[in-house]
C-alpha cells in the first residue's frame, strides 16, 4: 500500500468528514431552536441551564450501570457481567424484587424483571423485545410518573446491551426517588413537575410510557403499576445530620446531611452560584479502613432568590459503606474555573524501585512522591504521596526493556479499577495502588497525568463523618 | 486601511447588533454556525445528550458573555472555544461512563445516521488528539490557530496531528479513504 503524504491524507479525511456530517440532525437543531427560543422569550437563565446541566452529568454517571441482577435471566447478559469488573452494584441482587411485567404495543414487547429501592434510589431493569432489528436506542426519556396516582418527575439514568441480533434489548433506568430529599417543599412546589411527594415505604409507580426511542421513537402505550417497596432496607437505612462548612472553598458550600443505605450514600448540602458558574464539589472518600467509596453521581437543583442569590440544592452519591465502616474521610477537590483546557500532559520519570521517586509537573512543582514499592504476597504495592490524592491515578509502569505495560492506564487497564483499589492511610497522607505483578529487578518508568493546571485538590480542608 | 468584504462587513455588523442586544442578530449568527457547532460536538462527543447539552450551554452561554468578545470577526472561533470548553466539561465529568461502555460492551448511545466511520474513529482518538483533530478538520483551523485557541504550542498541535493521523491511518486504512 503506497502511504498518502500528509497534505494529500488531510484533504481527503477532510473531505470524508464534511461529507459524514452534511446536516443537522433534526433532533439537534429542535434542541438548538428550544434554547434559542427561550432566549428570545427573556425567560432563560444560566441558572436554569446549570439545573439541567448538573442534572445530566448525574444522568451521564449513572449510565454505566451494568444489571447484575440481570445475570441470571438472560445467559447472554451473563458473559457482559465477566467484563464487568466494577463494584458498584454488587449488593443489588440482594435487595432486588422479581416482577416480570410485560406490556406490549407497536410491535415492542417490553419487560419490567427486576425492581430495586433503598429509599434514595429506584433501579428498573427491563428488556425489550422486537421482532425487528431495533435501530434506536430504547429509552424512554419522556415517560410519565406517577407515585400513588400523583404525578411528579425525578433526575433519572440508565444503561443497556442490545443483543440477540439487536433484537432484545436489555436495561436499566435509575430513578433519584429520594425520601430524604433536603430539597425544600415550597422550591419542589414551585419548580418541579408535579411539585412536592411525599415518598412512602410503599407505593404503586406508575410508568406511563407513550414513545421508545430517542432519535426516531416508536409510539405506543406501554403502562406500568409498578409496586415498589423498601422493605429490604429496613432498618438499615440511616440519615444523620452534619454541620460541614465550606464557604471558603464555594460561596456558601455547607453540607447538611449524610445518608446511608445498603446501596447508596448520600450528602446533601446547599451552595451559592453567580451568575457565571454552577461552582460544584467533588470528593474522594475514604472510610476508616483506608478503602475507597467511589463517587456515583452528582445532582443539584436551585433557582435564583428573592435576594438575587442562586441556592442550589446539591446531592453528590457514592457506593454503600462497608459493613464495618466507623467513619469518612471526605476529601474536596473541584475542576479549576479558568477557560484553559488540554493541559492534561503525562509526566514520565524513572521508578526507583529502592527508594523514592519524584515526579514534577511541567511548572516545576512536585507533583506526587513514589515513596516505596513493596513487594507483599507476589504483588506489588506502590505507595505514594501526593496534593492530587487518588485524583493522581492512574499511574502507568513501564518495563523499559520488553516496553510491557506492567499497570497500563492506556488501553486495556481500568482506570476506574485502580481508582477503586487505591488506599488511603489519613495518618501518614499516604495511598497505595497494587499491582497483581511483581515488579522487581529491572529497569522501570513511571507515568501519570498532570491534573495540577485542570483540578484543584483541598486537602487542608478534609473532614471526617461518624458513621457509627 | 484594512478593506473587509461586504461578507466580513455583514458579519462584523451582525455581531456588533447582537452585542448591543439584538437578540434577531444573536439569533442569525447561531444559525449561521449550526452545523459548524454541531460537527464540532459531534467530533468530540459521542453520546446525543451530551451534544445536545454541550451546544444547549454553549448557545447560552455565548449570549450570556458577548459583550466580552473583543474583535467581532473572531466570533465563530470563540463560539467554538466556548463549546469547546463545554465538551471538555461534560468529557471529564463523564470520563468512568466512557470506561464502562469500552469495557462492559454496554450501548449507551446510538446513532441513527449511517456512514459515520471517520467520525467514529476521531471520536476514538484520546481527548487531547481528539479536540486538535476535530478543530484540524472540521473548522479547517491552522496550526496557529489552534495553539492559540488551546492555549498550548504550535510544535504540541503539530505532534498530536502526526499522532492523529497515524492513529486514523490505523483505525480507516488508507485504501478506504
Amino acid at each position: 500500500m503506497i502511504e498518502l503524504n500528509d497534505d494529500l491524507f488531510d484533504d481527503k479525511i477532510r473531505k470524508k468528514l464534511k461529507d459524514e456530517i452534511n446536516c443537522v440532525p433534526n433532533d439537534i437543531n429542535q434542541k438548538i431552536d428550544s434554547t434559542l427560543n427561550k432566549i428570545n422569550k427573556k425567560r432563560f437563565t444560566i441558572k436554569k441551564a446549570c439545573c439541567i446541566l448538573v442534572s445530566c452529568i448525574g444522568v451521564t454517571l449513572l449510565l454505566g450501570m451494568a444489571m447484575p441482577t440481570y445475570t441470571s435471566n438472560i445467559p447472554i447478559i451473563g458473559n457482559i457481567f465477566k467484563m464487568f469488573t466494577n463494584k458498584i452494584y454488587e449488593n443489588y441482587d440482594e435487595y432486588a424484587s422479581d416482577l416480570n411485567i410485560t406490556k406490549e404495543s407497536s410491535g415492542l414487547k417490553m419487560t419490567i424483571d427486576k425492581v430495586v429501592y433503598d429509599e434514595v434510589q429506584l433501579s428498573i431493569f427491563y428488556t425489550i423485545e422486537s421482532e425487528k432489528e431495533i435501530q434506536d436506542t430504547p429509552r424512554f426519556p419522556g415517560a410519565k410518573l406517577r407515585i400513588n396516582g400523583k404525578e411528579t418527575t425525578f433526575s433519572a439514568g440508565g444503561t443497556g446491551k442490545l443483543m440477540n441480533d439487536n433484537k432484545t434489548f436489555a436495561g436499566s433506568i435509575e430513578y433519584n426517588v429520594s425520601k430524604h430529599n433536603s430539597v425544600p417543599k415550597e422550591f419542589q412546589n414551585e419548580h418541579l413537575l408535579g411539585g412536592y411527594v411525599e415518598i412512602p415505604d410503599k407505593f404503586v409507580l406508575n410508568l406511563d410510557i407513550d414513545e421508545i426511542g430517542l432519535d426516531n421513537p416508536i409510539k405506543g402505550t406501554w403502562n406500568f403499576n409498578i409496586p415498589v417497596s423498601s422493605e429490604k432496607v429496613n432498618g438499615k437505612v440511616n440519615e444523620k445530620e452534619c454541620d460541614i462548612d465550606l464557604s471558603n472553598i464555594v460561596s456558601g458550600y455547607h453540607i447538611n446531611k449524610i445518608i446511608t443505605t445498603p446501596l447508596n450514600t448520600v450528602i446533601q448540602g446547599t451552595r451559592m452560584d453567580d451568575e457565571e458558574n454552577a461552582d460544584r464539589l467533588s470528593f474522594a472518600v475514604f472510610d476508616n479502613k483506608g478503602r475507597y467509596i467511589k463517587n456515583k453521581s452528582e445532582e443539584a437543583v436551585g433557582d435564583k432568590d428573592k435576594d438575587g442569590n442562586y441556592i442550589m440544592y446539591f446531592s453528590n452519591g457514592f457506593k454503600e459503606i462497608y459493613d464495618d465502616t466507623d467513619y469518612l474521610t471526605f476529601i474536596p477537590w473541584k475542576y479549576k474555573n479558568n477557560d484553559s483546557h488540554e493541559t492534561e500532559n503525562n509526566i514520565t520519570e524513572k521508578l526507583n524501585l529502592k527508594g523514592e521517586t519524584k515526579l514534577y509537573s511541567s511548572d516545576g512543582k512536585e507533583y506526587m512522591t513514589i515513596t516505596k514499592v513493596n513487594i507483599e504476597d507476589g504483588k506489588t504495592k506502590i505507595y505514594y504521596k501526593s496534593r492530587y490524592g487518588v485524583n493522581a491515578a492512574p499511574i502507568e509502569i513501564v518495563d523499559n526493556k520488553t516496553g510491557e505495560n506492567i499497570i497500563s492506564f492506556n488501553e486495556d487497564y481500568n482506570f476506574e479499577e485502580q481508582k477503586e483499589a487505591t488506599t488511603y492511610n489519613a495518618d501518614t497522607d499516604e495511598y497505595a495502588i497494587t499491582c497483581d505483578k511483581e515488579i522487581k529487578d529491572g529497569d522501570y518508568s513511571v507515568k501519570t497525568i498532570d491534573k495540577s493546571k485542570s483540578i484543584e485538590v483541598y486537602g487542608d480542608e478534609k473532614f471526617t463523618i461518624k458513621i457509627k | 486601511m484594512e478593506l473587509i468584504s461586504f461578507f466580513d462587513y455583514r458579519k462584523k455588523s451582525t455581531v456588533s447588533k447582537a452585542k448591543k442586544g439584538d437578540k434577531e442578530a444573536f439569533l442569525a449568527l447561531i444559525d449561521e454556525n449550526r452545523l459548524n457547532i454541531y460537527r464540532v460536538a459531534r467530533g468530540i462527543l459521542k453520546d446525543t445528550v451530551d451534544i445536545e447539552d454541550a451546544i444547549q450551554n454553549t448557545i447560552i452561554k455565548s449570549f450570556q458573555k458577548i459583550n466580552s468578545l473583543k474583535q467581532d470577526e473572531y466570533f465563530r472561533t470563540w463560539l467554538i472555544k466556548i463549546l469547546i470548553n463545554e465538551c471538555t466539561q461534560i468529557l471529564r465529568k463523564g470520563k468512568r461512563v466512557t470506561y464502562l461502555s469500552e469495557n462492559s460492551d454496554t450501548e449507551i448511545y446510538n446513532d441513527s445516521y449511517e456512514n459515520i466511520d471517520l467520525t467514529k474513529a476521531i471520536n476514538s482518538l484520546s481527548e487531547e488528539l481528539r479536540v486538535t483533530t476535530v478543530l484540524f478538520y472540521f473548522e479547517d483551523m491552522s496550526t496557529k490557530d489552534i495553539a492559540k485557541l488551546l492555549k498550548i504550542s504550535d510544535g504540541t498541535v503539530r505532534s498530536r496531528l502526526t499522532r492523529a493521523r497515524t492513529k486514523l491511518r490505523e483505525i480507516m486504512g488508507e485504501v478506504e479513504i
